[in-house]
């Protein structure tokens, strides 16, 4: 029982973070159709913000969170104004945003290596190193803030795209981008606040994960694979789509790191095998969108 | 191959042959890993610029070839041509793994099945103990002998030459067939791709895994440049590298690649100074730059410089072709009583609602079939259930005695139904005979690349489609962008596209629609022409006074269903098609045509 509960916080801890890089995905993706690779790397700069923002410059947590968020946010509407947007109105090959948001991916990459170096820095938790008990359940208390904060973050993100206005024209613009353009939902703001949203989730899923791990210059990656992979299990339509791949994905990583008898390393083959899989066997994911075809 | 062709490439070997005797050992070094990069660029190309294929699993196969045949040869003791064919052997299956389950899909599967493969190459290949050699790689293998010649040195640097021309032989013989011109209309539009015949996925499938082969080729002779594997060799890194080189240099061009390689290889080494070894962040500007500003890369702004020159120098007269005589022949089908393609029954529903109801209708050869009806009607929509882009709808369409009804578009083409599209749907990175040639996708299949037939059929089709270019009078255009012509000559393109396949059916959705009275008169004889050859047309059209003089007979949708279906001036005179359709005005027109 002590078990499985463990093993239960465990992947609501890993499979919440890497259901928030599937969900940046996902906003960016749906109403632009643009999938931004660069998201992984904006979670590992998400991850060294912080480290500069609370142990370089001391800034309480609460001052520092929307900092952090606010800063990757930042990155995706510069990279939205400045090579999605121009290349979109500009009529370039489908291909050109993704092709230069790679290259943005790379600038990260690099700009993280020159600020903050290639050795793992360690990224304190802002509800302290002790464990924490709830009743029955003693954990870190970092995996309750990640499973507590996945919680409201899609929780939000559950209400934006199913109750608010704003929510249905997200979504009108990805049935079909030209009839929203007609029934008057602003396109550039649309994919503005996209590629913002993308960044601010994928920070934040960063920032979460520093103090798990430590921050790492090769943290992006990972998490991008973890993500996208969980995007494909959930299904590609629905924001609980990603909640679901996450949690899967990370259900089966941490019982193929139990029972396999196979080096941990190789659990990273998990991903890959679920991508295939799905691929194979259910390309719409788990849950569907709900779009009529 | 000309004499010319065989004397450039006699030049190109010996000037790369004869620089490696001007080497010492530092810059003999650079000059064999730039071959291979080089090498590794043009087949990286092939895939992402020519196909269009985003992926990042290149480099991973780079290193399969590497340390597949060290290990082969060097661990297991296997002789070395067994342990080549082992590599390939593994380089071909793990390709089909990757490019089967993400390539059947559309959108940005392979992206990431192939991102996920690449990351799991590198882990296995640090986990991998003592197979791999771990972090630290496997080193202290010997350099190969291959019939007494011992493969290090000045004779490894001929190795490396030949695998380069080997390499882009083989990729321009493959490029400048029908192959390589479906892969580019693939990447440019793949709808009207597939309703050319061409089967897209297979395709794709094709392409990646001999890209990829070629890859695992050239990472077993990079396996013996230093005589050392390991696995950071092989990160994503240098896979984005790759990418940036094919983008920088002009990405779709063969020397657009080479370009690119070569001046990313150079550019640390020349400016190391001054940008450090953070060079990546530099190419990543580079690569957003090149992308807004300079979509066709170097290759694109030395061909410009070339043009502006050739201008100033020469100012030749244009090239003037003759228009010549129609004399494309279009065989007609033996002579039959029994209808072309018969439709019965045919449905199809989106959600809750019904597009099309249950639609019968008969087509005979030579036949020009009106389709009319306001719009909702489900007039494109039976287009669209006849090309097979709908993998599931109701009823029967048979050509002649073949059930053609749930065949995918490319195999519809296959059987000889050929459609042009309401908005013009061209490939626009191929000029206007390429565009003509790719409708002769079908005429080529079973044809072997680098056969004489294949050879014989190229040039044979490259007439066919003048003729057929000068039948629609755009033979004075075969060399131009498409992106120029306008939009008359684009449908124009459109019909002779559709033309040269042969085919028995062809289905004009709204052809009229957007043409000056000049281009349309010019429609109307060339859909004359087209039936009088024998070739059934089916013709969705607005237009009253175009459709009611050129059709022998129309039928009329409504809400999916139809309504009416007799000669034009029955069907203008049926009181429910004036009141769902046509109105009084037009009856009285259509009552004089």
């Amino acid at each position: 029982m002590r078990d499985f509960v463990e093993l239960m916080v465990s992947v609501g801890e890993a499979g919440g973070i890497y259901a928030l890089v599937a969900l940046a995905f996902l906003v960016t993706l749906r109403p632009t159709g643009v999938f931004n690779f660069a998201l992984g790397e904006w979670a590992g700069l998400g991850a060294f913000v912080g480290i500069a923002a609370v142990v370089w410059l001391r800034l309480p947590y609460l001052v520092a969170l929307p900092l952090i968020v606010g800063s990757t946010a930042l990155v995706g509407w510069v990279s939205e104004r400045f090579t999605v947007r121009p290349l979109i109105e500009h009529d370039a090959p489908p291909l050109s945003p993704v092709l230069a948001l790679l290259g943005v991916m790379t600038m990260t990459h690099e700009g993280i290596v020159f600020f903050f170096g290639t050795s793992n820095q360690f990224a304190p938790s802002p509800l302290g190193a002790a464990p924490l008990q709830l009743g029955p359940i003693v954990a870190p208390s970092q995996s309750f803030l990640v499973i507590g904060v996945t919680a409201a973050v899609f929780a939000g993100a559950w209400y934006f795209f199913e109750r608010t206005v704003w929510g249905r024209a997200f979504e009108a613009v990805a049935v079909d981008r030209f009839a929203a353009g007609l029934v008057g939902v602003n396109l550039r703001l649309t994919s503005t606040l996209a590629f913002a949203a993308g960044g601010a989730i994928a920070g934040l899923a960063g920032l979460l994960q520093s103090p798990l791990t430590s921050a790492s210059y090769l943290m992006g990656l990972p998490l991008a694979v973890k993500g996208f992979s969980a995007l494909v299990i959930g299904g590609m339509g629905r924001v609980e789509g990603a909640l679901l791949g996450g949690l899967l994905l990370a259900l089966l990583e941490r019982l193929v790191l139990r029972y396999a008898p196979i080096p941990s390393g190789y659990a990273i083959g998990v991903p890959l095998l679920l991508l295939i899989l799905f691929l194979l066997v259910r390309p719409t994911g788990l849950l569907p969108s709900k779009t009529i075809r | 191959m000309t004499v010319r062709l065989g004397l450039a490439w006699l030049g190109g070997a010996a000037l790369l042959v004869g620089t490696t005797f001007l080497l010492d050992d530092y810059t003999a070094d650079l000059f064999r890993k730039m071959l291979l990069t080089v090498t590794l660029a043009l087949s990286f190309n092939f895939l992402f610029g020519i196909a269009g294929q985003l992926a990042f699993s290149h480099v991973a196969f780079y290193g399969i070839g590497a340390y597949t045949i060290v290990i082969l040869a060097y661990h297991f003791g296997w002789p070395l041509p067994l342990a080549f064919l082992g590599a390939l052997a593994i380089g071909f299956v793990l390709a089909l793994t990757v490019a089967v389950p993400s390539l059947r899909l559309e959108g940005f599967f392979l992206a990431l099945a192939s991102l996920a493969f690449a990351q799991i190459f590198t882990v296995v290949m640090v986990q991998g103990g003592e197979v791999t050699g771990a972090a630290d790689g496997i080193s202290g293998y010997a350099s190969p002998t291959v019939l007494g010649i011992r493969f290090a040195g000045q004779n490894y640097l001929f190795a490396v030459i030949g695998l380069f021309l080997a390499t882009l032989a083989i990729l321009l013989a493959i490029d400048r067939t029908y192959f390589g011109r479906a892969c580019r209309a693939i990447r440019d539009n793949p709808d009207p791709a597939a309703a050319m015949g061409i089967n897209v996925a297979r395709t794709k499938i094709i392409v990646f895994v001999l890209s990829s082969m070629l890859a695992t080729i050239a990472g077993m002779f990079y396996a013996y440049a230093d005589n050392y594997v390991n696995p950071f060799v092989f990160d994503l890194d240098y896979m984005f590298l790759l990418f940036f080189m094919v983008v920088v240099g002009g990405s779709g061009r063969h020397e657009g690649a080479v370009i690119g390689a070569v001046v990313l290889f150079a550019l640390p080494e020349l400016l190391g100074n001054v940008i450090g070894n953070r060079h990546m962040f530099f190419y990543g500007l580079f690569v957003v730059l090149a992308i807004l500003f300079w979509p066709d890369g170097l290759a694109g702004i030395i061909d410009r410089f070339r043009a502006a020159l050739r201008t100033k120098a020469a100012n030749p007269a244009p090239i003037a072709r003759p228009a010549l005589v129609p004399t494309a022949r279009v065989p007609t089908p033996p002579h039959a009583d029994a209808p072309l393609v018969t439709v019965r029954g045919l449905s199809k529903r989106f959600g809750g609602i019904v597009a099309v109801d249950g639609i019968d209708f008969e087509l005979y050869a030579g036949e020009i079939l009106g389709i009319i009806g306001p719009n909702g009607a489900g007039k494109t929509t039976t287009f669209n259930l006849i090309a097979g882009v709908f993998p599931s709808a109701a009823g029967s369409v048979r050509l002649r005695d073949t059930e053609i009804l749930g065949l995918s578009p490319h195999d519809v083409a296959a059987h000889g139904i050929i459609r042009t599209y309401q908005h013009n749907r061209l490939f626009a990175g191929l000029t206007v005979l390429d565009n003509v040639l790719i409708g002769a996708h079908t005429r080529f299949s079973g044809s072997r690349i680098g056969s004489g037939r294949l050879a014989r059929l190229e040039v044979e089709m490259r007439r066919e489609a003048f003729d057929i270019l000068s039948l629609v009078q755009l033979a004075d255009q075969a060399e131009a962008d498409v992106r120029r012509l306008s939009f008359g000559q684009g449908r124009l393109l459109e019909i002779a596209r559709a033309l040269i396949g042969r085919p028995s059916v062809i289905m004009f959705d709204e052809p009229a629609a957007g043409l000056a009275p000049a281009e349309l008169e010019r429609l109307g004889e060339i859909i004359r022409w087209i039936s009088g050859h024998g070739i059934a047309v089916l013709l969705i059209e607005h237009d009253m006074n175009f459709l009611l003089p050129l059709a022998h007979r129309a039928i009329v949708l409504n809400f999916g269903r139809k309504i009416a279906d007799g000669t034009p001036a029955t069907v203008c005179a049926d009181p429910m098609v004036i009141d769902a359709y046509l109105g009084a005005t037009v009856q009285a027109q259509g009552g004089t045509a």
